[in-house]
This record gives structure tokens, C-alpha cells and sequence, in this order.
């Protein structure tokens, strides 16, 4: 019995470490491990939800115990509330209407695309949040300071995203400290959605006839969903810690698979609470629509990350897990403010700020863990567009002060910007918007403030940009690299 | 046919069939004797600096035993070798390998780079294993909070800089730069080369691109300037993405002590119009060195 238990904390420990790993930017296992987690998964519509799905239907909430990062951490702190306060569980109430609330509530959030509103209860985008705006910064910080390990730069977060990071890591992690997985079974909307299958799980817990009612297991369960008085185990609830069987000295547990009758589940939907149900999902509708209405102008739009297909399919599906900004190594991915609108709190976008989008990488297409960026080859990402540009002549340094610059040529990969000749032997860029991808190199270097002379718009829809190679002129085309030969005079 | 491209198309045309069979410049060099610029082709970039730095007396007239030594190439883009537009591995360690035969303590390579992931770059470029097979040290360029800010004297615009400390710490300087068009400053060579020293580049091309790439040569003048002319980019540099671009293999090298005279060869390599490339002139104002390449003496190796 105890076997299952330390298996359970050796999986859960690993998949945490792997994706605190992921969020360090610099391992890409533990960023595709990330692949595996429920949520995104499930809005993915990939194979690892339905694995875990198959596991509600077969055992129960296995999510919840091995691969959610945000129950380890609940897990840590529960364990210290119990050694702490030397606290035992006690029976919960089940707490149904709250969690059915919430999660009807939040789904229906994602399914109007509030998505990165809502990322702000979806247990992996909690996790990725706290690690990206709050660990990492805080790990570079206490780095620098004490010398025991250096960052050339402290990552920066807007204040906000962080004061709201650290509450509700603060809040989920606290109640914890007291009642264990309560944000499991109230509010989250992966435990919400687990549930629902794990309700009729083939092989869930049940009390055996060698059941003496000691109460052992009652004391040790997470959810507080066995009720030894009432021969009730709310398997809706039960994260399948294995705490209960590892304690039961009697053999009192069994899973052995019989359909037990739907009266052993406490709760009932009846009208009022169907009603109760239906009404939340309208206020979810009507608040998601207005959050929708306060969407960016078509000529404001930000640029979204490559692979995003769409701003509006983006919008749908990225939770905002902050696992592609944690891994740009060009540094130009950032969490939205209020970019995207109310909506898209959270998601990722480009800022060509402190960088820009790197030409020879692909990493955030390949590594999204929602589906909300499709991945993209090499080739296929250096013609990727995800905006364009627009030169500002009257801005420009050369135009402005006459003096030689190019910076933004300089940093084109496709040659969309190219300095031709202006005059006094000075050369201005021109634009060919054909071969633009918005990879912000440009605006990123353009020395000119406050406002750039060179600006990248998002584009409502990403897509291939035209064959660099057409925009070749014939004679170069064909030119074959010169040799000079070997006997030539030197031109001095 | 725009002015500028006809000059490089005559220059080039030249070059290469050999039209521009001029009386060389400068003074005879005798047998034995040090030149001031050495003018190598048709070896190896490797191979070609060991021909250079013997017509310039040897490593040892650069490097004495103990002193560290700072190699300073071009690895500003996170591109490949074949490319040209980063300054040849094999070139860079070899410098290395002589700077440490020769007794230095420790030699360190590093560049501030312009592409945002350096570690790529510093990979990309293969520099990064030719030096550490060759025993030398690479460094980051790429962390602020490293670089020390300095006064730079005699400068007219760029009157303080953050600047690498590895530039300001090294007995011994050597740039190497990779000799390239510039669609900004019409040629990057030896000079342009020092921008990477310096961390905000930005603020360089906001205040007079030129004059602030002179300014930055007064930092600390280089002991020895050697000019990878093996694969030259001679449009659509410097970064070589542009579907315009054209490279010319040029199999050359040029090394010398003086940063200007080192460039104004570069610029007739080249093919640019000498005009363009204003900050020769402010340099030699700034007294870096001379444009006047028949003052010295140099060595043509072929």
C-alpha cells in the first residue's frame, strides 16, 4: 500500500521539477513536458487529455496528484499545515454548486475566448505565471545581490502581473496550509472537469466489509471527501493521493470495480440548482462578450506569436502560462497587458523592447503546451508573418539629422528593409512589405525616440510571406560567388 | 544605373579580371625588414596571418611572455561561417594559438553581438570551438551590468561610454574584423569593428554614426588590426540576409598597427567610394593613423 504513495510523490516531484526546468528557459524537455498538463492539453485537444481523461473514467483525479505542478505545490504546503498545526483532515462538505459554479463559469470564459482572464484559475497557467513573473526574476535578483550567481539582467515584469501572481499564489498555497486541496475542489476548472468523469470511475475507492471505522483514513484525506460516518468516498473529489490506503491498517479500502449506485454520490442536480447552473453561464456569456467588444482596432493589433495562426484563434486558446516567454531566448515575448483587450490578460505577444523575435528559432511554436501556437519548421517560420512594417521618413535619423545609420537594415533577416541611396552619399531604407515577417529587429534597433521611425503592426491573420528569392533582381540571381584570383594585384 | 552601384561594378569588374594592374603605393620594403601593412592572398585565413605577422616582426613584437590579450573579431551575427558576415574561425584561432605560443597568459574572445542569442552566435560563427581548441577563453559581451563606464579623451561627440572591461583590462588588443559592405556606414572593417565594445550601439547611430565610431577607436587603439578579406560581402551586408546580396572571394588579408591605414586598403579592396566612408577621415583627424597609404611600407604577399 505504501508503494503507491511514494510512487505517487516520486512522479509528482519529477513532473514538477520538470517543468519548473521548462520555465528556466534553458531545458526544452521539461518545456515539452509541459505538453502533458491537463488544461492545455485538453484545450490543445490532444492525446495526453485524453489520457488523463481515461484515467478519471478508469480510477479517478490522477491529474491532480502526478502531474498538476500547482498540487505539488498545494501538497508542500498542506504537509507543512499538517506538521505545523499538527492538524488532521475533516470531513467537507462536497461543496458541489461552488465548483460546478466556477467551473461552468470558467469554461465558459474560455470558450469565448477570455482565455487569458480565466488562465488566472487554470492551475498550470497559475504555476507558469508565479514562476515567470515572480521566481524567475526573484531567483536573478537574490543572485546578483548575494554573488552566488549572476544575470546579466534582472527579467522585467510589470508590477501588477506580479502583485497579482504572488496573491493568488499566496491564496491557493495558504488555503492549503489549512484545508489542503479546497482550491482543487472549488474553484479550479481542471479539477471541475476531471470530476465530472471520475464521478463514474470503474475502479474508484469504496469501504470493504474489513472496514473497522477507525476514522485513519479520514484524518489523512486531502479532499476531505471521505465521510467514514456516512460510508461516503466523494470520488468526484478524490485527487487519489493514495494518503487513505497507505494508513488503513485493516485492508477497509478496496477499488476492486463494481459500479456502486449513484446514491452514494452526495449532491443532486435538481431544478433550482440546474437554474443556479444556467445563470452563471449567462453571466459568463454576457461578461466574455463584453470583454470581446474591447478588442484592439484592426490597425492597433499586436503582434502575436508565430504559430498563432489568427489573433482571434490565439485569443481562444493560449491560457497565458507565460512557458513561450520564459523560453524566448530573443527576449521579445512578454505577457499581454491590455493589448488584446481584457481578454488576453496574460497572453503572450511580441515586444520588441529588450529584443527580438530570433530568425533561426522556431522554440514558442514548438513548445505551446495549449495548441494556441501551431508548431512551425525552421523554413517555414523564417517566411512566418506576424506583422509588418511601416518606415516613417520623417523620423528618421538619416532624414533628420543626416547622418549615415542603417540599423534597421542591418537587423532585417529577409531583406525587407534595405538601405538604397538618399543623398551626400547617404543611404534610407526602403520597405518591401512583401518579404516583412515583424520579426521587430528593426524596431527594436531603430535609435530614434520617442516615437520610432520604424513600427511593426500585428497582422489579424499570420501566414507565409512572399518568396524572398522573387524579389531578387535577375542579374544577382543568377551571379555565382566571385573568386579573385590569385594573381590579381592588390587595388593599393 | 545608380552611381554608387556603377563604381562598385567598375571596381569589381576590375578587380577580377585584373584590368586594374596600378603602380602599387608606398615605399619598397627591403629583404628583412618590418613593414607597416602586410597584404596577404591566396592562402589560407589561417595560413595567410602567419605570413602577415612575420612581414610585421613576428607575434613576439605584439605579445610579450605573461601579458593577456584580448582578440577582438566580428561575431555580430548568428550566422554561418560560409556566410562572411562573421570574421573567420579559422583566422581568429589561429591568432589565438600564436598570441599563446608566443607566452601570453590567457587570451579572451568576445563580441557584443547584435543578435539577441549570443550563445548562438558565438556557436554559429564556429569561433567559439576554434578558440577553445586553440586554448583561448570566450566571454560574454552581452551583460550590462559588466561594463564600466569611461571617460574617452580627445573625443568630439562620444565623450563617454560603457565599455567591455575586458578591452580596458588586456595588455594586448588585436581586432579582427571580417571586411564587409555596410548598408549604413558603406564599409564595416577595422574601426567599425570597435563598436562592439561599446554597449549602447543605439546611441551611436542616434548622434552621428561616424564620428562616434572614430571616437570609439580613442578608447584604447588596438596593438594590432587584422582584416579577415576572405569571403567578402561587397553588397547587402553586413548581415548577408538580403536577397541582394553579393559576396566576392577575395582570399586576402591585411593586418597593420595603424587602425586608418588598415581601412583605407579595406576601402579600396573593396571597391567603395572613399568619400562614403567618413570615419577614415575623422579618424585620421582624431591623429589614429594615416589615410596616406604611400607613406608606409608595404608588404605584398601573393
Amino acid at each position: 500500500m505504501k508503494k503507491s504513495r511514494v510512487f505517487r510523490i516520486v512522479i509528482s516531484t519529477l513532473m514538477f521539477l520538470a517543468i519548473a526546468a521548462g520555465f528556466s528557459g534553458i531545458c526544452t524537455i521539461g518545456a515539452k513536458a509541459a505538453g502533458v498538463e491537463f488544461f492545455p492539453a485538453f484545450t490543445a485537444g490532444s492525446v495526453a487529455a485524453i489520457f488523463w481523461i481515461l484515467a478519471a473514467l478508469f480510477r479517478g483525479r490522477v491529474f491532480c496528484s502526478f502531474g498538476c505542478p500547482l498540487g505539488f505545490i498545494q501538497d508542500i504546503t498542506g504537509f507543512l499545515g499538517r506538521k505545523v498545526r499538527r492538524q488532521k483532515s475533516v470531513v467537507q462538505p462536497p461543496r458541489r454548486m461552488m465548483r460546478y459554479g466556477a467551473g461552468v463559469f470558467l469554461l465558459v470564459l474560455f470558450a469565448f475566448g477570455l482565455c487569458g482572464l480565466a488562465g488566472f484559475l487554470e492551475p498550470f497557467s497559475v504555476t507558469g505565471r508565479f514562476f515567470n513573473s515572480v521566481l524567475k526574476p526573484a531567483f536573478q535578483w537574490i543572485g546578483n545581490k548575494s554573488g552566488l550567481w549572476h544575470f546579466s539582467e534582472i527579467t522585467p515584469v510589470a508590477a501588477g502581473l506580479i502583485a497579482v501572481s504572488v496573491i493568488i499564489m499566496l491564496l491557493i498555497a495558504g488555503s492549503a496550509f489549512f484545508k489542503e486541496r479546497l482550491f482543487c475542489n472549488t474553484l479550479c476548472p481542471a479539477g471541475f472537469l476531471l470530476g465530472l468523469f471520475s464521478r463514474i470511475a470503474r475502479f474508484r475507492l469504496k469501504f470493504s466489509p474489513s472496514c473497522v471505522k477507525c476514522k485513519g483514513c479520514e484524518k489523512v484525506c486531502k479532499g476531505g471527501c471521505i465521510d467514514v460516518e456516512k460510508g461516503i468516498i466523494d470520488n468526484e473529489r478524490c485527487v487519489v493521493c493514495g494518503n487513505c490506503e497507505a494508513v488503513c491498517k485493516f485492508q477497509g479500502l478496496t477499488s476492486a470495480g463494481t459500479f456502486l449506485p449513484d446514491s452514494v454520490v452526495p449532491g443532486k442536480l435538481d431544478g433550482k440548482r440546474r437554474l443556479f447552473l444556467a445563470g452563471i453561464a449567462l453571466t459568463g456569456a454576457a461578461g466574455a462578450v463584453g470583454g470581446n467588444v474591447l478588442r484592439p482596432p484592426e490597425d492597433k493589433l499586436p503582434c502575436a506569436p508565430p504559430g498563432a495562426g489568427s489573433i482571434e484563434e490565439f485569443n481562444l486558446k493560449c491560457t497565458g502560462c507565460q512557458l513561450c516567454v520564459a523560453n524566448c531566448p530573443g527576449k521579445i515575448l512578454a505577457p499581454a497587458l491590455l493589448e488584446y483587450g481584457i481578454a488576453g490578460i496574460g497572453q503572450a505577444r511580441m515586444l520588441p523592447e529588450k529584443g527580438f523575435c530570433d530568425f533561426n528559432c522556431n522554440k514558442c511554436s514548438n513548445i505551446c503546451p495549449a495548441g494556441a501556437l501551431k508548431p512551425l519548421t525552421l523554413p517555414e517560420k523564417r517566411r512566418w508573418r506576424v506583422g509588418v512594417v511601416t518606415y516613417f521618413k520623417e523620423r528618421c535619423v538619416v532624414v533628420t539629422d543626416g547622418e549615415s545609420c542603417g540599423a534597421c537594415a542591418e537587423h532585417c533577416p529577409t531583406g525587407a528593409l534595405d538601405m538604397v541611396d538618399y543623398k551626400d552619399g547617404l543611404t534610407i531604407p526602403k520597405v518591401t512589405p512583401e518579404i516583412c515577417i515583424g520579426c521587430g529587429g528593426c524596431e527594436y534597433i531603430c535609435p530614434v525616440r520617442p516615437l520610432r521611425a520604424v513600427e511593426i503592426r500585428g497582422v489579424a491573420k499570420q501566414s507565409m510571406t512572399a518568396d524572398p528569392a522573387q524579389f531578387r533582381s535577375k542579374a544577382v540571381k543568377k551571379e555565382p560567388v566571385k573568386q579573385v584570383s590569385a594573381d590579381d594585384a592588390f587595388p593599393f | 544605373m545608380l552611381r554608387r552601384d556603377f563604381l562598385k561594378g567598375v571596381a569589381l569588374t576590375a578587380l577580377t579580371a585584373g584590368l586594374l594592374k596600378r603602380i602599387p603605393l608606398g615605399a619598397a620594403v627591403k629583404e628583412g625588414e618590418n613593414c607597416d601593412l602586410a597584404a596577404v592572398r591566396g592562402k589560407s585565413p589561417g595560413d595567410m596571418f602567419d605570413l602577415a605577422i612575420a612581414a610585421l616582426g613576428g607575434m613576439g613584437a605584439f605579445v610579450k611572455k605573461g601579458q593577456s590579450v584580448l582578440v577582438k573579431p566580428n561575431i555580430g551575427w548568428n550566422s554561418e561561417p560560409e556566410k562572411g558576415a562573421d570574421t573567420n574561425p579559422e583566422l581568429v584561432g589561429r591568432i589565438v594559438k600564436r598570441a599563446l605560443e608566443a607566452g601570453a597568459s590567457k587570451v579572451m574572445v568576445f563580441d557584443h553581438t547584435c543578435d539577441s542569442d549570443w550563445v548562438s552566435c558565438y556557436k554559429r560563427s564556429g569561433i567559439r570551438d576554434a578558440v577553445e581548441q586553440a586554448g583561448g577563453v570566450m566571454i560574454t559581451g552581452n551583460d550590462k551590468s559588466a561594463y564600466r563606464e569611461v571617460e574617452i579623451k580627445g573625443a568630439k561627440v562620444m565623450k563617454k561610454a560603457l565599455v567591455h572591461p575586458a578591452l580596458l583590462e588586456a595588455d594586448v588588443v588585436i581586432n579582427v574584423p571580417v571586411l564587409k559592405n555596410h548598408g549604413g556606414a558603406t564599409m564595416t572593417s577595422a574601426m567599425k569593428n570597435y563598436m562592439g565594445v561599446v554597449w549602447d550601439r543605439r546611441w551611436m547611430h542616434k548622434n552621428g554614426l561616424h564620428q562616434c565610431i572614430a571616437d570609439s577607436v580613442l578608447i584604447r587603439k588596438p596593438d594590432l588590426n587584422v582584416v579577415d578579406a576572405y569571403l567578402v560581402m561587397t553588397y547587402g551586408g553586413p548581415v548577408g540576409r538580403s536577397p541582394k546580396t553579393r559576396r566576392v572571394k577575395m582570399n586576402s588579408l591585411l593586418a597593420s598597427r595603424d587602425i586608418v591605414a588598415v581601412d583605407t586598403a579595406a576601402v579600396k579592396m573593396l571597391g567603395v567610394s572613399m568619400p562614403e566612408v567618413n570615419y577614415l577621415d575623422l579618424g585620421a583627424e582624431l591623429k589614429l593613423g594615416t589615410r596616406d597609404l604611400s607613406k608606409l611600407k608595404i608588404k605584398r604577399i601573393v
